[in-house]
């Protein structure tokens, strides 16, 4: 499903991000990828949803070479790529269900089926009665589950999260990883950054090493 | 059909929210506009009735060719011919010495003590000649003047020398003010449209990153943008043409009220339909392209 052949990322003030970085993700695996911080964690998820372009080497995600994408190709796919992030980006002047529609408005979804998928991503990650709730209004845990609802709910191929839990308390984290455990049963692949060791020894998943912008699999 | 629907009145409500998000600063852009576009609307009035007043002038424009004593009738004919055969000539008519002297006993009418005792034959016989409105510029109407001169059988040739060249220089600097002007103002309302987006956007930075990264299109992400700087331009050229229309019913009721009299007799027209319709389309053009400067920039140099 995703596969990295011989990347590098160096940024402009020369320091190297990624270093010879070769990796395969299968189709609805599950992959922690982990390292201390500064290790290359969020680079190496960003270039799989090309918010960065690599240096050197070759992206193949969902069956296409990313890196030779032509920009306007590039909306095509991120639609079957969700993307949940530490900060959770939400929108906080739009209410829990406009931040989840977002989605599927830009696909030019009709309102009807919109409404119906929303409520049913919102069912899924327990948040339905906060449709219309701001997201300022809710717990941190409540708004990483929104960000995952808006992730989810194109139903796409891929899952990336960047340090999903890393803003929670233990109890919020079980209940967020229950919800990437249950997406990847039904077909997803889940790829997750996390520098949280605990996370990592509580499921059992393949994980992926990085130290100093190399790959040491474990 | 149901998608198009929905997905106009998507794009309408978020221009619509983008406008409320930012609402001070769209109607000072709006404002702006408004006062650049009433300067220029004030210029089109002064074009358009000093070019009405212009084509007044040059209807009066007349050239009065002498002919020679002692020609015939005949020759006379020849003559004429000769004078309508020059491409710049609109009419030609000729005065006889009696038609002269008839003419002349016109215009001093009431005066007759004056004229007592003047016969035909001190009057020379001419031919009253108009010519076409392209050729009213000092040069050509100068070639028409020799050509006329040219003609044997005219001894003399006379015009308001001078007249034409004024009208014609005039004409000429209020068409480079008017371009000049029209030129300056364009420009810069194309910069306050470019700006006042690009202030939009960033205070949507946000929601434009979000957008990119659930697989919005770039075009999906420019339209409510540019609709919003169409709408400013717009609003802001229509807002001056209601603004221009008060200043001239307030102009026009002062100069009859104060110089009634005097000012019976002039019109002044206000700036014409078809230059509305011209001001609003240039303006959704300018402000299309001011806001598509921003935002395509914006949208494009991001991944």
């Amino acid at each position: 499903m995703i596969q990295l052949f011989h990347i590098y990322k160096h940024y402009l003030k020369g320091s190297a991000a990624l270093e010879d970085i070769s990796m395969q993700v299968e189709k609805g695996e599950f992959v922690f990828i982990t390292g201390p911080s500064g290790a290359g964690k969020t680079t190496l998820l960003k270039l799989m949803f090309l918010a960065e372009l690599p240096t050197k080497g070759q992206i193949i995600v969902n069956g296409y070479n990313i890196t030779r994408l032509r920009k306007t190709a590039l909306p095509f796919l991120r639609r079957n790529i969700g993307v949940v992030f530490q900060d959770f980006k939400l929108l906080y002047d739009r209410t829990v269900f406009d931040n989840v529609a977002l989605t599927l408005a830009v696909l030019g979804i009709p309102k009807k089926e919109i409404k119906k998928k929303v409520w049913e991503i919102l069912k899924m990650v327990g948040l339905q009665h906060k449709l219309n709730a701001l997201p300022i209004r809710l717990s941190g845990g409540e708004q990483q589950r929104v960000s995952i609802a808006r992730a989810l709910v194109n139903e796409p191929a891929i899952l990336l999260a960047d340090e999903p839990t890393g803003n929670l308390d233990p109890d919020l984290t079980v209940d967020v990883m229950k919800l990437f455990e249950e997406i990847n049963i039904k077909g997803t692949t889940v790829v997750v950054a996390t520098h949280d060791k605990n996370l990592i020894s509580t499921y059992r998943k393949r994980v992926i090493t990085l130290e100093h912008g190399r790959i040491s699999e474990k | 059909m149901i998608r198009l629907i929905e997905r106009i009145a998507y794009f309408i409500s978020t221009t619509i929210k983008g406008i409320k998000t930012n609402l001070y600063l769209n109607a000072v852009t709006v404002i702006t506009i408004a006062v650049a576009f009433l300067i220029l609307n004030i210029f089109f009035m002064i074009y358009r009735n000093v070019n009405s007043l212009l084509g007044e002038w040059k209807g009066k424009i007349k050239i009065i060719a002498y002919v020679k004593d002692g020609v015939n009738d005949q020759q006379i004919i020849i003559i004429g011919n000769q004078i309508k055969s020059n491409e710049g000539i609109n009419s030609v008519k000729y005065f006889s010495k009696q038609d002269a002297l008839n003419e002349f006993r016109k215009e001093l009418k009431g005066q007759d003590a004056i004229l007592s005792g003047i016969t035909q034959d001190v009057l020379p016989a001419y031919f009253l000649v108009t010519v076409k409105d392209s050729i009213i510029t000092g040069k050509a109407i100068g070639k028409v003047v020799s050509f006329l001169k040219g003609i044997s059988g005219i001894t003399d040739v006379q015009y308001g020398e001078g007249i034409a060249e004024r009208i014609s220089g005039l004409l000429i600097i209020v068409k480079m003010l008017g371009f000049g002007i029209g030129g300056f103002m364009l420009f810069a309302i194309f910069i306050i449209v470019s700006n006042t987006i690009r202030i939009s956007i960033f205070s949507r930075k946000d929601e434009i990153e979000i957008m990119k990264l659930v697989g919005a299109t770039n075009s999906f992400i420019e339209i409510p943008f540019i609709l919003e700087g169409m709408i400013q331009v717009v609003a802001g050229t229509g807002l001056s043409i209601v603004l221009l229309y008060l200043v001239y019913r307030i102009f026009m009721y002062k100069l009859h009220q104060n110089l009634g009299s005097l000012f019976v007799n002039i019109n002044i027209s206000f700036i014409s339909k078809e230059t509305m319709i011209a001001l609003l389309a240039c303006s959704a053009l300018l402000g299309f392209a001011g806001a598509f400067a921003s935002i395509g920039r914006f949208i494009r140099q991001s991944y």
